[in-house]
């Protein structure tokens, strides 16, 4: 909401300086969104006197009209302007001044007539006046005044920002007034007297009075009126608002004055009586902006024995609008229940400034109030206003009042504020004390308890003025979430692995990768998306991670190695499952090869060893085998299948297909996948083995084995003997040569009893051989 | 031969200062104290003398031999040690060559923005406690005391789902019913908690999903008073000592008296800037003392004890620690921006 700080002036005795009025309002919530000057502009145009007015030798319809500026300087100006004569006086603006509208005015030539600067219009000053094209000045000022000093000087304009509660009451100047009366203490301009409604019949009727509980109407002559009081018009156009005619400019002028919306209909377009009443079912009407308004049945609407001239409280209609050549007018000023204006502004999407303070709620006992203080305003106008007739339909609602409980207020602020401290804080704001009750003013909808009383007395007396204190609640450390924070050992596990945590948004849909996203037959969807590629939620990590890859991939050749533990999204019946995933990608292209001796490419097992690394430090109750299916998007020959306990599949690891993993610009992605992840109770069972004091006793032993064999079966056979000194079994060497697939284990033997013979050593590991043996495993000749 | 006098020594002397390799040295060696050295051979003599003179004799020798032994491998030492660093030498490197840094990954910003805070908020005793990311319009809205027709409600606002009654839930204050519901009546109620939240916005500061953590207190005699003291406790140690912090009245559905804190803008050090439009401050959350409603809802007596609440954007801190002034590039995961948050920042946890 814009304020005029010179608005202010109507309602406050004395109004204080700016930096004053910015830090009241902060005290009471209202934020200051910007400050500032109006009325620069209007220093550089000043008040000159025509001497000379002849046609223009070239041209029918300009004319040359000289001026005198102060200092006896003349100026002769082309115009095409019908005023403007000897003796008159004119707002001139020089070449460089500003206009309104954004135009820098400069000497151009009309005709083969220079004219530097132009005589201006009320238009051209932004202002309304109907009596000529150039706006003739027939005030006081001395020649050479400027027109800032004609509008009072500049003005500061305060942009607020109010919070839907403080917009109940405060969307008006006398709202802020009010505020700024009770923060600093100021002293408030009574308001003017209410209108005496007379009581005419058979003007209007109320059909719905729980949807309008006070109606009123007054009529008068407005013929002969034409423009508004110059001080009303700067009022308004420093806030921004057009000025169009007198009873609209009034009307505008009260809403944002009082902060009540009223409306006028044109009386010779309108069929008394006036009914307040529900829309019928498929009404429609002329709104005044020109569209047409599909009624509802719960739109409440003001019409005449025709049909709807105005949906209440939001809009008026054109049938009845005010126009140039309107006579007499009908004022409404009116209470709508808020509830229902709110409902029909969302219902129509029209937010209009009447729609904005009705929907929040307005003050009942301002009607009369804003109906006379427009009077007053027309009548300065020249508008006769005492023959009409009028009347007022329904009851002033009663002051609500609640409960004073000053102890309650004290303990949930925790201050020691007296009973007369904040009865009189409360008193500020028009909240009158009665002994143990209080009475809420009429247009403070948003009170209803003590707690919103506690607001109240904190803002005036200010948050500062609360004690700073901690809660007095016993100690008691802390806890952590079990569950979370094996997550968040999982992340740290992978951060020293060198994996980088990214964080990837849910927001998915099946035109971005059908390939890799986990077929999930009904998956979660957004009814309202932003946009359509992210129209459902994902039910796999995996994709957004290769868009990761993609993405890094396509800015620098580097290599890429991620991973995001984070929920998908799955469907239970009318409930949605948001189970936690791991995902890992890791480019493989241009790493280092080890083991020397492997087959070439492969750096997956930098991926595999991390994640057996991570299940040996969580103790997660995980293994890999391959001989499971894979997803179609997986490497057949280098691709394990992650199984629990149960021997359910959990997860995937390995290669994506290459021709899959070009798509994110690189040759080999690994990748891990893993969609059941949980802290397992072993984590935290176990004893770590002393050291034996014993030498170890190491032998490798190298194999030809057959090419279909795999080094995991060779492992669990030699596991299987039960060799009673192995301590470790570690692969070192693997290649495919004339002879068949050789693999070299190194075997450590060690006791935590004693020094281990070679002969026991021997024995064992002939036990070994034997057994790989009878599996087609033979040792290697050399 | 006789006595060896200190001349003798400075002949030695002389020769190991003349021999250029440790091989020129030995034979120096050989030639004083080796077996048929000259000292060797004196001392060997000693047998043919009287007792007396051969104690007298034999001291001095045994002295001119240890000389010149500490003389001799003093000067091998040295020689040594230049026959080695010639060869060191062969093998220099060029050690203005940027190192090979170990190869490590990084916890994503707001990871540790978010372990920050749940650090912090541990050592005051809160408890962490989750909720779904995918709620119900009871818990997102009625229960918070947003009814039907609240403007927070509009389809501007919120992500709804094609569940009956869901929605992504826009904040994570529906955490506070659920914590309420959970500590089933007991007191304290102490949480905060973490996690994703969504709406529909997105520019340079607005992201469509981004986190939070909400804080909820519930015990009896709990005042503003608390909830100031608890914030600006939070607000030193996140920020700083010198951090200077302001409260606001505000307003929340879920929340009466609602509270805005601002602190000190980092960008001018709270003289003014385009950062916090010339006010010199910033806000960085919003708070309050929970609803009466609220209480209700969750399965407490508003006449019997009091709360207060506060929400805080994770990103929005990330920004300001970082100090960053566009959230997109987070999401967007380019790696090298990711790294670049590896610079030590004062604080332990991040």
């Amino acid at each position: 909401m814009k304020l005029s700080h010179r608005w202010l002036a109507r309602h406050l005795k004395e109004v204080p300086e700016p930096a004053q009025v910015a830090s009241g309002l902060l005290q009471m919530g209202i934020e200051v969104g910007s400050v500032e000057t109006w009325g620069e502009i209007y220093r550089e145009i000043e008040l000159v006197e025509v001497v000379e007015r002849r046609p223009h030798p070239h041209a029918d319809l300009l004319s040359l009209v000289t001026v005198r500026r102060a200092l006896h300087e003349l100026v002769t100006v082309v115009t095409g302007a019908n005023n403007g004569f000897t003796g008159d006086r004119l707002w001139y603006a020089p070449p460089g001044t500003h206009l309104p509208d954004g135009r820098v005015l400069e000497t151009v030539t009309m005709r083969g007539i220079p004219s530097p600067g132009m005589l201006l219009s009320a238009a051209e000053l932004g202002f309304q006046d109907t009596t000529g094209d150039l706006w003739i000045y027939h005030g006081d000022l001395p020649l050479g005044s400027r027109f800032i000093d004609e509008v009072g000087g500049t003005d500061t304009i305060y942009e607020l920002e109010l919070t839907p509660n403080l917009a109940v009451f405060d969307q008006s100047v006398l709202g802020i007034a009010r505020e700024l009366a009770a923060v600093l203490e100021l002293e408030l301009t009574p308001l003017s007297a209410p209108l005496e409604y007379r009581q005419d019949p058979g003007v209007a009727e109320v059909k719905d009075p729980l949807a309008c509980p006070v109606y009123g109407l007054s009529g008068f002559e407005v013929a002969g009126i034409q423009n508004s009081p110059l001080w009303m018009q700067v009022l308004l156009v420093a806030i921004g608002l057009r000025v169009i005619h007198p009873v609209v400019d009034v009307t505008n002028f009260v809403l944002w004055d009082l902060g009540h919306p009223m409306h006028a209909f044109d009386q010779q377009r309108v069929v008394l009586p006036i009914e307040v009443r529900k829309a019928a079912e498929g009404e429609v009407m002329i709104l005044l902006d020109g569209s047409e308004c599909q009624l509802r049945a719960d739109d409440l609407v003001i019409a005449d024995q025709i049909g709807p001239i105005a949906l209440a409280g939001i809009m008026g209609g054109q049938r009845a609008a005010i126009s140039a050549e309107t006579r007499q007018v009908w004022l409404e000023s009116a209470y709508f229940n808020a509830s229902g204006i709110f409902l029909s502004m969302r219902t129509h999407r029209l937010s209009t400034d009447a729609a904005i303070h009705f929907g929040k709620g307005t003050d009942p006992e301002i009607v009369p109030v804003a109906a006379q203080a427009t009077v007053d305003i027309l009548s300065d106008c020249g508008a006769m206003v005492t023959k009409g007739s009028s009347t007022i339909i329904g009851q002033m609602p009663m002051r609500r009042r609640i409960r004073f409980q000053p102890d309650r207020i004290r303990s949930l602020l925790g201050v020691d504020w007296t009973n007369q401290d904040i009865s009189q804080a409360l008193d500020r704001l028009r909240f009158q004390v009665d002994g143990d009750w209080i009475s809420i003013p009429s247009n403070r909808h948003d009170v209803t308890a003590t707690e919103d009383l506690c607001e109240e007395v904190a803002r005036v007396i200010g948050l500062d003025m609360i004690p700073v204190t901690v809660p007095h609640s016993p100690n008691v450390p802390g806890a952590r979430n079990q569950e979370v924070e094996f997550q968040e050992r999982l992340r740290d596990l992978w951060v020293e692995s060198g994996y980088c945590e990214v964080v990837t948004r849910p927001f998915w849909s099946p035109s971005r990768d059908v390939v890799t996203m986990a077929d999930v037959p009904d998956p979660v969807r957004i009814s309202n998306p932003l946009r359509a590629e992210e129209e459902m939620l994902r039910t796999s990590l995996l994709p957004h991670l290769l868009e990761v890859v993609g993405y890094n991939r396509s800015r620098r050749d580097q290599p890429v190695a991620i991973f995001e533990l984070a929920p998908i999204y799955a469907r239970k019946q009318d409930r949605a499952e948001e189970p936690m995933q791991l995902a890992v990608a890791e480019i493989l292209d241009d790493y280092p090869q080890y083991p020397k001796g492997l087959p070439e490419n492969l750096a997956i097992y930098r991926l595999k060893g991390t994640l057996e690394w991570v299940i040996r430090r969580l103790n997660l109750e995980i293994s890999t085998v391959t001989d499971r299916d894979l997803p179609a998007f997986m490497h057949p020959g280098r691709s394990a299948t992650v199984l629990n306990t149960e021997k359910r599949t959990v997860g995937f690891l390995g290669e994506l297909r290459p021709r899959v993993a070009s798509r994110y610009h690189a040759k080999r992605i690994g990748v891990l996948s893993l969609f059941d992840i949980h802290h397992t109770k072993s984590a935290i069972s176990g004893v770590v083995p002393s050291p034996s004091r014993y030498p170890e006793v190491v032998r490798d032993l190298s194999l030809v084995v057959p090419e279909a064999s795999t080094v995991g079966t060779l492992n669990r056979i030699v596991l299987d003997a039960h060799l009673a000194d192995l301590k470790n079994l570690r692969l070192i060497d693997v290649f495919s040569g004339q002879w068949g697939r050789s693999v070299t284990l190194r075997m450590v033997f060690q006791s935590n009893t004693r020094t281990l013979t070679d002969s026991e050593v021997d024995i064992q590991m002939g036990h070994a051989i034997e057994i790989l043996r009878g599996q087609g495993m033979m040792m290697r000749e050399r | 031969m006789g006595l060896p006098d200190s001349n003798e020594l400075k002949d030695l002397s002389d020769q190991l200062a003349a021999a250029s390799t440790s091989l020129q040295v030995q034979e120096v060696r050989a030639e004083w104290i080796g077996r048929r050295g000259r000292i060797t051979l004196a001392l060997k003599g000693l047998s043919n003398l009287a007792p007396e003179e051969r104690r007298r004799q034999g001291q001095i020798l045994n002295a001119a031999r240890e000389q010149a032994t500490r003389l001799v491998d003093e000067r091998l030492e040295q020689l040594r040690q230049q026959e080695e660093d010639v060869q060191l030498l062969r093998e220099r490197l060029d050690m203005t060559i940027a190192g090979v840094e170990p190869k490590v990954g990084l916890l994503h910003p707001l990871t540790r923005v978010r372990r920050l805070l749940e650090d912090l908020f541990l050592r005051m005793g809160f408890s962490l406690a989750y909720g779904p990311e995918i709620e119900t319009t009871w818990y997102n809205f009625e229960a918070l005391n947003i009814p039907e027709n609240h403007p927070a409600r509009d389809m501007q606002d919120s992500f709804f789902v094609d569940l009956p009654g869901m929605v992504l839930r826009t904040h994570t204050s529906p955490v506070q019913i659920r914590g309420m519901e959970a500590a089933k009546g007991l007191l304290p109620v102490k949480i905060i908690a973490p996690g994703r939240v969504y709406r529909r916005d997105d520019d340079a500061t607005h992201a469509p999903m981004f986190h939070q953590i909400e804080a909820l207190v519930v015990d009896r005699g709990i005042t503003l008073g608390d909830l100031k003291g608890t914030l600006m406790a939070m607000a030193t140690e996140l920020l700083g000592k010198s951090i200077a912090t302001r409260f606001r009245p505000s307003y929340f559905p879920f929340t009466e008296p609602s509270v805005e804190m601002d602190v000190t803008c980092a960008a001018c050090g709270g003289t003014g800037c385009r950062t916090c439009k010339g006010t010199g401050w910033v806000e960085i959350l919003g708070s309050g003392l929970v609803h009466p409603v609220v209480l209700q809802n969750g399965g407490y007596d508003p006449q019997e004890v009091s709360g207060f609440a506060f929400g805080l954007g994770i990103e929005r801190l990330a920004m300001r620690i970082f100090g960053l002034d566009d959230l997109r590039p987070l999401y967007q995961n380019d790696l090298e921006y990711l790294m670049a948050f590896d610079r030590y920042t004062g604080r332990p946890m991040l």
